[in-house]
């Protein structure tokens, strides 16, 4: 009878233990394993006119092309490039020659395995038409298959920036890989059928509507730890439905009524109220644009550098926050191009100059910069709060210590023509996106020693100089104290200026789970629960 | 009668040219350059100048209009710049949903208005001519694009009935695409309505005040017959009048709505290509309107006849 009653308490004991690791284990399986299946509605601010990235400087089409196309190379949450496609790489000492080793057995959509050709076809045609190869092309000399795995890319002069571009969300198109096949038919031409390499692939497209992407089902991740665009991509959805949704409010009526799961870029002036309803997650893009002070350079008063300086102590840049963006959740003053955490992230960059309110010293400057008086012309868009608040704000703080002032807000067809002309416009407040991944592809600065404030000057030449020993540097110690050099020389001469980070603010419905804030959406990895 | 026809057919050309010229003139002249809208704010001289030659766009004005008219009399209004597609096909396929909701709006607006402007015109000077006043003076006040805000957020969010945005048609989602109509429709009905029963009350209000009609009362008739048979016939043609014209304004109305239902409708085409500089698709979608416009004004002409046989066409 003892013993049936020990056993009795045993099994019971046993019991009672396996229950409490089965509850534990399908929680921890939950935290780490997502749920397969549903289809996901995104809202998105705009469309695209097509498909073809290489064809386009547009980031929206790489942006939600991410989900079908995939690169040699790709960020991961710290902008740190990693192999993506691509197995391994090196790069020769002197910085003329790097060999790519590609992953073996990656499905294309179109049921072949990548390969060397398939890689090299994409390579020439990115080169050929996109901005972001005709960046590299001056010092490139040419690409060659080593075997189906082995790609030599040569290059005429040591060329460090190679990689970052071809990964990088800023420069026009990041590169990627398509089936040669698809390449061959198209050529230079629009490509409109898609067959790529990434965990999703195109169903349905209708321009101005939405894009369609379903699973698929042979995708070969890369192994690597997930992290933002890098590493291992799980294809959790079955479809993901890209809406183009163009009103805001519209877009969050659709969040709220679980129409959407997501909404792109929503009022910050919502937070609150999304902040006190359980049913969505609010998501700060960080690090992500820049609020950038333009002057024209290439007239007066702004071809003297002391006029220029004087508008950077003129400013009163926190009285700027509140106007541009409000919620201080969303902004924060930084002078260095790089945010915090990128590789190129310079610290004390603009000291005794960034954020310094100083309107005496600005006139004392103006007045050195013999300025006449002439009123400022500041152009800027009327589309975005950011740009329309800011040029109004820079308005009145350049008044209030006595400048004229003249202000043009335009809609963005009209301002971008306006800022390509030499003469008609003094100040521009621009956005630049933040995520700059190699120091030389700044916005500001082309690549081809062409400034886009008309800069034309013995200084912007000396500026150009630093730029060119920057491009040929590979050694990453060597290359920031360019960097470095880079910084001191722009905070002396002042092209233009960072006047401080803001984030855009997106919203996710509760039921979207793993969802990442990076600074392009992507839904890999992500997946819904009821 | 026929006679008639054919010559306001004819006279319909030199409109539509001089919508033409007009079109052309204005597009080419706005300020916003599309190359510069395609290429970005970083783009380089030589990758303007390529794309301004790719595209036509640097030959001289005048030349450009004359070819253009050329291919435009043949139905052919070139290339979209940004959608890289015919314009004449893209344009094809946007009329079904502004047909849609234009003319569900109509429908819904006529309903309305008529009910207003009858009911107002009957109950003279009572609480409900008062109330159908106010109720029609909302409907021409309230910006439409508000009115839709508003909807949305009364039938979408708040009591989950309607979809926010969005557009199927009918043969996708049989009766399931009224569900996308609802809300569109009635934004641009109640402004319609407004329009409708305000002419509705005045003309019969004029009407009711005929001898005639006091002879029909004297009869002894019923007052359903008076109101409906004498009186809302005998008003019908400043009526038809404000239907004919008020149908040409909900086609600009539908620009906006189109635009905030997200229905890919010829509104939210025009407004796109606005946005974007896409000066063939502009063009195109003002001579769209324009030709809806003249047609429309040719119709209501027309149905004077139809209503009231004694007037003969010369």
């Amino acid at each position: 009878m003892k013993e049936v009653l020990i056993l009795k308490k045993s099994i019971f004991i046993i019991t009672i233990l396996l229950l409490i690791m089965m509850t534990f284990s399908t929680a921890a399986q939950n935290e780490t394993e997502g749920v397969y299946g549903g289809r996901l509605n995104a809202a998105l601010k705009m469309s695209a006119p097509h498909l073809d990235s290489d064809n386009s400087t547009d980031s929206q089409i790489t942006a939600m092309m991410n989900h079908v196309y995939e690169g040699l190379f790709e960020f991961d949450e710290n902008l740190q490039l990693q192999p993506h496609l691509a197995e391994s790489y090196s790069v020769s000492d002197d910085g003329r020659e790097y060999i790519v080793e590609l992953r073996q057995d990656v499905m294309m959509h179109n049921g072949e395995k990548m390969d060397a050709d398939d890689v090299l076809a994409s390579f020439e045609r990115w080169v050929n038409i996109n901005g972001a190869g005709n960046l590299i092309k001056p010092y490139f000399d040419q690409a060659e298959k080593l075997d189906d795995y082995r790609i030599r890319f040569k290059f005429e002069e040591p060329y460090a920036p190679f990689l970052n571009i071809m990964a990088s969300p800023v420069s026009n198109q990041k590169f990627v890989v398509r089936a040669k096949e698809i390449i061959d038919v198209f050529g230079d031409n629009v490509i409109n059928r898609h067959v790529g390499t990434g965990p999703y692939q195109v169903k349905e497209w209708i321009p101005d509507q939405n894009l369609s992407l379903v699973r698929f089902e042979d995708y070969s991740p890369n192994q690597m730890e997930a992290s933002f665009f890098a590493g291992k991509r799980t294809p959790y959805l079955d479809e993901i439905v890209l809406n183009f949704i163009t009103d805001a409010q519209v877009r969050v009526s659709g969040v709220q009524t679980a129409q959407f799961h997501f909404a792109e870029e929503v009022s910050r002036d919502q937070y609150q109220l999304f902040e006190a309803d359980a049913n969505i997650n609010t998501q700060i893009i960080y690090p992500d644009q820049m609020a950038v002070f333009v002057t024209n350079n290439g007239i007066a008063p702004f071809d003297n550098k002391y006029a220029r300086k004087a508008m950077v102590y003129a400013l009163d840049l926190e009285e700027m926050g509140f106007s541009m963006v409000g919620n201080p959740d969303f902004w924060r003053l930084e002078p260095s191009l790089h945010e915090e955490g990128n590789p190129w992230y310079a610290e004390n960059v603009g000291e005794g100059i960034y954020n310094v309110y100083d309107p005496d010293k600005a006139r004392e400057l103006l007045e050195k910069a013999d300025y006449d008086g002439t009123p400022l012309v500041i152009l800027s868009g009327q589309d975005s709060q950011v740009e329309r608040q800011g040029a109004i704000a820079i308005k009145d703080q350049l008044e209030r210590i006595g400048i004229e002032v003249e202000l043009q807000l335009f809609d963005r067809p009209t301002v971008v023509e306006r800022r390509s002309e030499l003469e008609g416009w003094n100040i521009h407040l621009s956005s630049f996106i933040k995520t700059v991944p190699d120091p030389q592809i700044h916005q500001g600065w082309t690549g081809t020693n062409k400034w886009i404030t008309n800069w034309n000057s013995e200084e912007s030449r000396e500026m150009d100089a630093i730029f060119e020993r920057m491009v040929r540097e590979v050694d990453y110690d060597q290359r920031y104290q360019i960097v470095e050099e880079f910084y001191e020389k722009m905070w002396e001469t002042v092209p233009y200026f960072n006047m401080l980070d803001y984030s855009r603010l997106h919203i996710t419905r509760a039921e979207l789970k793993n969802f990442e804030p990076a600074w392009q959406t992507f839904f890999w990895n992500t997946w819904l629960e009821e | 009668m026929r006679n008639y026809i054919i010559k306001r057919i004819l006279l319909v050309i030199p409109v539509i040219i001089i919508v033409a010229l007009i079109a052309f003139f204005i597009t080419n002249l706005m300020p916003g350059d599309p190359v510069r809208v395609i290429l970005g704010n970083f783009a380089t001289e030589e990758q303007v100048i390529r794309l301004e030659q790719e595209l036509g766009l640097d030959q001289p004005l005048i030349i450009r209009f004359f070819s253009w008219l050329s291919r435009v009399v043949r139905g052919d209004f070139g290339n979209s710049i940004y959608l890289d597609a015919p314009v004449s096909e893209i344009l094809l396929s946007r009329i079904k949903p502004t047909f849609m909701i234009a003319v569900s709006s109509q429908l819904l607006g006529l309903v309305m208005g008529l009910t207003l402007g009858i009911t107002a015109a009957v109950n003279h000077k009572k609480i409900l001519d008062q109330l159908s006043i106010g109720v029609s003076l909302l409907g021409i006040s309230i910006p439409s694009f508000w009115l839709s805000l508003i909807l949305i957020y009364i039938f979408a969010v708040r009591l989950g009935w309607l979809p926010v945005s969005g557009f199927s048609s009918f043969s996708e989602a049989g009766l399931g695409a009224l569900r996308y109509l609802i809300l569109p429709s009635v934004t641009l009905a109640f402004m319609q309505a407004g329009l409708i029963a305000r002419m509705t009350r005045s003309a019969m209000l004029d009407t009711l005040k005929q001898d005639y009609i006091r002879t029909a009362r004297s009869k002894g008739l019923s007052a359903k017959v008076i109101v409906l048979k004498h009186a809302f016939r005998n008003s019908l043609f400043p009526v038809i009048t404000v239907i004919g014209h008020s149908f040409a304004v909900l086609l600009g109305g539908t620009w906006i709505i189109e635009t905030i239902f997200v229905i890919p409708g010829t509104g939210f085409l025009a407004i796109n290509a606005i946005m974007r500089r896409d000066i063939p698709v502009i063009q195109a979608c003002i001579i769209f309107v324009a030709f809806i416009y003249i047609i429309l004004n040719l119709l209501v002409d027309l149905s004077y006849g139809l209503i009231n046989p004694k007037i003969k066409y010369n």
